[in-house]
């Protein structure tokens, strides 16, 4: 039993955090406010990220899509709590309200998602370069037709933020109860853990066909919509690349994106494996489970563009795709 | 619990089998089943069903459902609301309009130990359900039979008309039996542990039970 101060303390925290503005948020509007004069910049998509990452300086960025929109300020309103979103971020995501003037002049409201940059926290420009970065890779994926988040503005200063409208009703695929695939005897339970890991791996494929290493594809970085359609979030470590990829860059990348679901996949959530056995079976199942379909899925879109007509090379490429991510894993070819 | 659950209701082949003509119906209108994680009606055989922003429920009623859903609608308590569908559906069932961020309790994870600022963590959601559960105890005397974690939808949604984030799935039973707090806050322990077995729940339920209480005063206050 929790004791009277503990309640007190448990009750005091819930106002806080009802009633309180987010640090997040707090210094984001903060940041906002000290750059608003400044005239704003458009995010210009002209070269394949990296090599350099993006030429930062302090300021109000505007994103391709949001071109004729700018952000006014970040208001402080309870409202925010209307926009919670289900699921831990590491990246201490937060949330708040942007108003906001639209091609047409008028000013709107709306829940918006607030991703810190801040480390160092005495201020750099590295933490604009990386928010810059982040919310470039993000404007290339949606460029390239993907549909994730799609963030209006970055703000670069001292600390830095990538400003996101929240879309509703979007659940993040790691808040699911992962620990019933490997238990459940429930045929429609699994299939439904299967179908999710299935698209995850097709989503990778797509990306990897189009040139975009998400880099750090853990489940936590996908979220799925009501009606099914599973989209792929955070930008931060991704790589874009030509579209579609050099033959010769194709399998950096796919183990690039791989291996941190592999991971993602025997640490599991919250310390909950998703896959569980000897290194033979864990193999074994992520064999199945993602690099098949990831595979079918890359070499139907190859063959969709006709780009694998006579070129052996990329054929090549494909099929060593499996045995070059194992050896990188650590596991040799009996997978012992 | 969870999205396994030994507590199915026995008849949920039978509702899927009565409203078979429904759903061919409707999809060939282009709604389409809600994905198995979002889905209200696992626990009921009820259909779920999208279309665009638009999302519905089709459950098979009783007796107890209207006369629950009557007695929170007149004290201003929320609900889902009932709808229309463009197809014929059997007698005996009902329609609700669904907010597409609508997630039952029993197809996610809790894992947290304490509140997450900003976030909707484990401590939030039982401050949601210990906000409904006071106020429907607080208005009208009866809590929800036999409640169980399945039952309880998790809606986060700029439109809706009450700010609590927590609804009831129907179909609806409430009872006037004396039903201790003690016992609600049992079950939902169970349910937790038997669907998240990995993390501790102890003091997500003993913070249930005393947001519960402090709201429950609130309504008595302000009813009083």
């Amino acid at each position: 039993m929790l004791s009277i101060e503990q309640r007190e303390a448990s009750n005091q925290s819930l106002r806080q955090n009802e009633y309180h503005f987010n640090p997040v948020v707090a210094d984001a509007a903060r940041e906002l406010n000290c750059q608003g004069q400044k005239p704003r910049r458009l995010v210009e998509l002209t070269t394949i990220m990296p090599p350099n990452g993006a030429e930062a300086r302090e300021g109000v960025y505007i994103l391709p899509n949001w071109e004729k929109n700018n952000i006014l300020r970040i208001v402080q309103s309870r409202d925010y709590r209307e926009s919670f979103t289900r699921g831990k971020s590491a990246h201490n995501v937060s949330f708040g309200m942007a108003e906001l003037r639209t091609p047409k002049a008028s000013i709107i409201t709306i829940p918006v998602a607030i991703k810190p940059f801040t480390n160092p926290e005495n201020g750099s420009l590295k933490n604009a370069r990386n928010a810059l970065t982040d919310a470039t890779a993000n404007a290339w994926v949606l460029k390239r037709g993907f549909s994730s988040t799609n963030p209006i503005a970055v703000i670069c200063g001292e600390k830095s933020y990538i400003i996101t409208p929240v879309k509703q009703g979007v659940q993040s695929l790691d808040t699911e109860p992962w620990h019933q695939f490997s238990s459940s005897h429930d045929l429609e339970i699994r299939e439904h853990f299967i179908g999710r890991l299935t698209q995850v791996a097709r989503i990778l494929a797509d990306l990897n066909f189009r040139g975009i290493n998400q880099a750090d594809s853990q489940l936590r970085n996908f979220w799925i919509t009501p009606d099914g359609v599973m989209e792929p979030i955070d930008w931060e470590s991704a790589t874009i690349h030509q579209d579609p990829p050099f033959t010769t860059e194709l399998t950096s990348i796919a183990i690039s994106t791989l291996r941190p679901l592999y991971g993602n996949l025997v640490q599991g959530n919250n310390g909950s494996p998703i896959i569980r056995g000897s290194q033979v079976s864990l193999w074994n199942q992520f064999d199945l489970l993602i690099l098949e379909p990831y595979i079918k899925r890359l070499e139907d879109n190859f063959i969709g563009s006709g780009a694998l007509d006579e070129n052996e090379e990329l054929l090549n490429t494909l099929t060593t795709i499996p045995e070059a991510l194992k050896s990188r894993l650590g596991l040799n070819s009996k997978g012992s | 619990m969870g999205l396994e659950s030994p507590n199915q209701e026995p008849n949920s082949s039978f509702t899927k089998t009565l409203l078979s003509g429904t759903s061919d119906e409707l999809f060939n209108q282009g709604w389409r089943r809600t994905d198995f994680g979002f889905n209200l009606g696992r626990q009921t055989g009820a259909l779920d069903i999208i279309k665009g922003e638009e999302r519905r429920l089709i459950y098979p009623t009783t007796q107890f459902d209207t006369e629950a859903y009557q007695k929170l609608l007149l004290a201003e308590l929320p609900v889902f609301e009932t709808a229309l569908v463009p197809a014929d559906v059997p007698d005996g069932f009902n329609t609700v309009t669904i907010p597409l961020s609508a997630r039952a309790l029993d197809s996610m994870e809790f894992p947290d130990t304490n509140l997450q600022p900003g976030f909707l963590g484990s401590f939030e959601i039982m401050t949601g359900v210990a906000e409904l559960l006071a106020r429907i105890y607080g208005k009208t005397g009866t809590l929800p039979k036999n409640l169980r974690l399945g039952q309880l939808a998790l809606v986060v949604d700029q439109n809706k008309k009450d700010p609590c984030i927590i609804r009831l799935i129907p179909p609806l039973h409430l009872t006037q039996k004396a039903i201790s707090i003690q016992s609600v806050s049992i079950n939902l322990l169970k349910d937790l542990d038997n669907q998240d077995p990995m993390h501790d729940h102890q003091k997500q339920v003993e913070y249930f039970k005393n947001m519960f209480n402090d709201f429950l005063k609130y309504v008595e206050h302000r009813t009083a």
